[in-house]
């Protein structure tokens, strides 16, 4: 039980007459890196914003780390070890890279309004580790030279970058991200994949959305493919490529 | 004591239904003005009682000097002039506006509006003669009906008239004319529109002229009612946005009924309970169906 | 890929916010503002001491506005409205009220207590604060010796309104009737007790200013939590009502606030002087060059708060909690992804911005040689005045705010100048041009310069500046 960090129970969601996503069952186990896969409209992205808590389930259960989540605010979530991006990638605009970095730091730094007011000794100590912890996720991505530059100066591919940056600082234990490589070049594609790699190798778990089929199947381990809001199959990424239903529902035909 | 007192308030209600009811007309008007512009640019246009307000002010100034033939025109027509004012500050800066400079053009067109009629025709309530009415030694004097227990003035029956002419006739625009259909089709997709070959700035500009007409219409109906005044429009605005909200905004049914309800309420409990605080009862009651009611709406919308 | 070009401006045009390493220039103006204000009654005249006084009062109500608008991104129509409450708590607590006409301190304690019941009543519904609300209003009438009618029908529409909305199923007998008991019983022991202690005229002004602090506090954080639930158009009309209320009951409940044919005068001063450690006060009397008069020490009480909330809200800004707000203006979905309780901060940055303008308040009300407060001086356009501030000031700058009141504060005293010459203009007499003047300067800033005359100008020169600096390297290729 305590292997797995994420899991999905019957989870649904209704858009008025729509159902977004349909009872889907899932399991996402530590250290894994997982990815979702399904045609546009499939409820992928629907999906992850449930899984933090951004919406609610109509009706299932979702649990993280072994405990229900589906009444939690996004920020609760956030606190029980998951960060996330998003797909059309969500900076902080009026602040400086590193700042938007250091919102990142969040969740595991405690000093309060009074605090930062008055400056007392808690916040230079905590200010310092946040910074350092910044500069930290920053050399990581390769950003550190860009550090105070305005967050909506950079290019797009380097805006996913630091957005992954600011997801990492949080400490998490699961990164969940939607469509990581939509809108990066074949290079970037590449780079991200081996900076997936790294973060795999830290022992964080990984759930990702996207699009980018040789991507997906290149770093993830497993895969769920959703179409319509149901899940059709799971397994390998050589299983799934197999999978007749899998197939059909990406060619359009009709499955048996 | 308390007994006494309710038999003296109960019989004073049908006069408050009346007055009520000729107050959430105007409402209504405004609300459906706020629609309008929502529909079209997604703006809540702040300056939406100063059209009112300006078509009231004008048509008093110019009832007591000339016919209403010229001052009905003349008020709707300043009115509309203000009404494109603030379509072109809106428009101006639209590509990288933010809400919170929209929110703060409209605040400044409406203060720079208020403060004009202030600077041109004084602080003072400016009386307005009837449409129509009896001249009683020098002065017009509008005519009363007894209805029900309750005097119903001339002037309030114009009032409503007009506001039915006015809903009826929007109605049949939006559903029945290319115009009315553009603006639609503006408001449901702009790209859409605009690969359609609508001309989307001239349809916000319209938008904003008509709902501008609508309210100098509706102010100058009902200048012999109320008095005009320069700050009269910050009420009447946030009574319309109450009623635009609680009818849903963008729906023009909805608006007029929850207008007109609004004003019946704010008069009721007004004039029953709390006198001293009957201005206030409408922004009590706004603030409640804010909070109670957007929630809804909004979730709605993020839904779609 | 499309989105990619609209977002990705290059990096080599834009300009690096300024690093750690300069912080000498993160301390200057703070010594160029403890410089000017010890110094600057050396060189003003007594008019002009009297515009710096409000200049003050009015920077500490854009700085708090502006950490709440221009920080959070939250905008306030209504925030004249704590700036009267702090105003009028002092007022109300300190001035001697004229002989025969002592007002006793009931009327605080009813002011109290009707305040708390109607914001329950105007909440979010619950079994509880139905049953407080009911039970405070009960108390209200029985304090005022009013019929229980206006209790008991308001306590119907509470009634009708939550079956409306289908909240009666969730009313817990047993606490509402708990509590409505323990509260009629409060309020009538608080009648008993306030009737000594809060006499008219008999608090002194530190207690008037912590006293408005916390009503604001308490005011704020009931209106706040409900509120900022809002977004947008809806958060701002909400505020423009709330703002509207606030005003309409300073100019109606006369028996307390004056109404708006007296308002409150008689307002004692604040004698600065007499509460500051003698070294301090030579300190003081050495800057100003002699014996300072009763105003200057006004001034001297005016600006210290002014520092002091510079200080803090620049602290603020740079620390965990205002990365948090300024998350919060950008995106709440991505803030509360990464932990940020968005809720949680909106309250705070409300509820602090909303004391400070309280303060402002007590500094108005106690203001030296006028001592006079009038419900139009926190209506609607004293909002949107401030507004005109934080935004000509530029939004997120506190520097700013401090540079808006100031040109706003001037302004408006050269057109008052203007007016009083009688000037017109093609056959019209000029009065009242404040609104205009003041709607034009929003609309102009808003389309031209949205980042506000501070930061509009200093992004020019350091723009000029890098240009120059460029084309003077190419000059040395050449």
């Amino acid at each position: 039980m305590s292997d797995v960090l994420v899991e999905t129970r019957s989870v649904t969601r209704k858009f008025g007459g729509l159902v977004a996503v349909d009872q889907v069952d899932f399991q996402v186990r530590r250290g894994q890196t997982k990815a979702l896969i399904g045609p546009n409209g499939a409820g992928k992205t629907t999906l992850l914003n449930l899984l933090s808590g951004l919406l609610p389930a109509s009706s299932g259960d979702i649990l993280i780390r072994g405990r229900s989540v589906v009444r939690c605010a996004a920020h609760e979530i956030a606190g029980l070890g998951l960060a996330r991006t998003f797909q059309n990638v969500q900076l902080f605009e009026n602040m400086t890279v590193k700042e938007n970095v250091m919102v990142g730091c969040h969740p595991w730094s405690r000093q309060g309004i009074a605090s930062g007011a008055l400056r007392w000794i808690g916040h230079w100590r905590e200010e310092k580790l946040i910074e350092e912890e910044a500069e930290r996720q920053l050399d990581f991505v390769g950003l550190s030279d860009l550090a105070d530059f305005p967050a909506h100066s950079l290019p797009f591919g380097k805006q996913r970058m630091l957005e992954i940056a600011r997801a990492l600082a949080s400490r998490p234990q699961v990164l969940l991200l939607d469509e990581p490589a939509s809108g990066l070049s074949t290079r970037e594609t590449s780079e991200l994949a081996s900076l997936l790699r790294q973060i795999s190798a830290r022992g964080i778990t990984i759930l990702l959305v996207d699009h980018d089929m040789q991507f997906v199947m290149d770093i993830s381990d497993e895969v769920v493919v959703l179409d319509q809001g149901k899940k059709i199959a799971e397994g390998t990424p050589d299983e799934v490529q197999s999978n007749p239903r899998v197939i059909a529902a990406y060619l359009g035909v009709e499955a048996k | 004591m308390s007994v006494g007192l309710s038999v003296d308030l109960l019989a004073q209600v049908p006069q408050l239904v009346i007055s009520g009811f000729t107050r959430g007309c105007i409402y209504a008007i405004v609300a459906v003005g706020f629609s309008i512009i929502y529909n079209s640019t997604q703006v809540i246009n702040f300056a939406q009682g100063e059209f009112v307000m300006i078509g009231a002010v004008v048509a008093a100034v110019l009832l007591s000097k000339t016919s209403l033939l010229v001052a009905f025109p003349t008020a709707v027509a300043a009115g509309c002039l203000a009404g494109a004012v603030v379509a072109l500050f809106v428009l101006l800066p639209l590509k990288r506006a933010s809400v919170v400079s929209l929110i703060i053009i409209t605040i400044g067109t409406s203060i720079m509006f208020r403060g004009l009629a202030q600077l041109l025709w004084g602080e003072a309530a400016i009386p307005a003669p009837p449409f129509t009415g009896v001249v009683v030694q020098g002065y017009v004097e509008d005519r009363e009906f007894h209805f029900l227990g309750a005097y119903i003035r001339a002037q309030e029956l114009w009032v409503m008239g007009v506001t039915a002419l006015l809903v009826v006739g929007m109605h049949i625009f939006f559903r029945r004319t290319i115009l009315g259909q553009a603006m639609r089709a503006c408001a449901i997709n702009q790209l859409g529109a605009r690969i359609v070959g609508i001309n989307v700035r001239r349809m916000i500009m319209a938008s904003f002229v008509m709902a501008a007409g609508l309210g100098a219409v509706a102010g100058v109906v009902v200048s012999p009612v109320f008095y005009a005044k320069c700050n009269m429009g910050t009420a009447l605005g946030l009574g319309g946005f109450c009623a635009a909200v609680l009818g849903g905004l963008g729906n023009f049914a909805g608006g007029v009924a929850a207008g007109i309800i609004l004003g019946i309420v704010e008069s009721l409990t007004g004039g029953l309970l709390w006198s001293d605080y009957k201005d206030a009862v409408a922004f009590v009651i706004l603030l409640v169906i804010l909070l109670l009611r957007p929630e809804g709406v909004l979730r709605r919308r993020a839904e779609a | 890929m499309k989105d990619s070009e609209r977002r990705g401006t290059h990096t080599e045009k834009a300009i690096p916010v300024r690093k750690k390493n300069l912080q000498l220039l993160n301390i200057l103006p703070f010594a160029v503002f403890l410089a000017c204000y010890a110094f600057a009654p050396r060189v003003v005249n007594d008019a002009q001491l009297t515009t710096i006084i409000y200049i003050g009062i009015y920077a500490l109500l854009a700085v708090g506005l502006n950490l709440l608008m221009g920080y959070a991104g939250q905008v306030s129509l209504g925030h004249a409205a704590f700036f009267g409450v702090g105003a009028y708590t002092s007022g109300i607590l300190t001035a001697k009220p004229i002989a025969n006409e002592v007002i006793p301190g009931v009327s605080a304690g009813v002011g109290v207590i009707s305040a708390v019941a109607a914001l329950l009543l105007l909440t979010k519904p619950s079994g509880w604060k139905l049953a407080v609300g009911i039970s405070l209003l009960v108390a209200l009438g029985w304090l005022h010796n009013l019929p229980n009618l206006i209790p008991v029908l308001c306590a119907a529409c509470a009634v009708a309104v939550m079956g409306i909305f289908g909240l009666m199923a969730k009313l817990q007998w047993m606490r509402t009737c708990l509590s409505g008991v323990v509260l009629t019983l409060v309020a009538n022991l608080s009648k008993w007790f306030l009737k000594g202690t809060l006499e008219r005229g008999s608090a002194s002004p530190w207690t008037g200013l912590l006293v408005g602090v916390f009503l604001t506090a308490v005011i704020s954080y009931l209106i706040g939590s409900q509120v900022l639930r809002l977004k947008g158009h809806y958060l701002a009309m909400a505020t423009l009502a709330f703002g509207i209320i606030v005003e309409i009951v300073f100019r109606q409940w006369t028996s307390v606030t004056g109404g708006s044919s007296d308002g409150i005068f008689n307002i004692p001063s604040i004698q600065f002087f007499s509460y500051i450690p003698g070294f301090l006060r030579r300190l003081y009397e050495a800057a100003a060059g002699g014996s300072v008069d009763l105003r200057t020490q006004y001034y001297y009480l005016v600006w210290a708060f002014v520092f002091i909330a510079i200080v803090l809200a620049v602290n603020i800004v740079r620390s965990r909690v205002g990365r948090a707000f300024r998350a919060v203006h950008s995106s709440e979905q991505a803030a509360a992804s990464l932990g940020v309780d968005t809720a949680r901060y909106k309250v705070q940055v409300f509820v602090l911005s909303a004391c400070m303008a309280s303060v402002a308040g007590t500094l108005h009300a106690h203001n030296a040689g006028i001592g006079y407060i009038h419900p139009s001086e926190f209506g609607f356009i004293v909002s949107v005045e401030l507004v005109v501030m934080v935004v000509l000031g530029g939004m997120a700058s506190v520097w700013g705010s401090l540079f808006g009141a100031a040109a706003i504060q001037t302004l408006k005293d050269r057109l008052l100048d203007l007016e009083k010459t009688n000037p017109e203009f093609w056959g019209l007499k000029l009065q009242g041009l404040d609104p205009i003047v003041f709607g034009a300067v929003l609309i102009v800033v808003m389309i031209v310069l949205p980042q506000g005359l501070v930061r509009g100008f200093s992004d020019g020169v350091a723009l000029l500046w890098r240009s120059a600096r460029r084309s003077g390297r190419q000059q040395g290729v050449n």
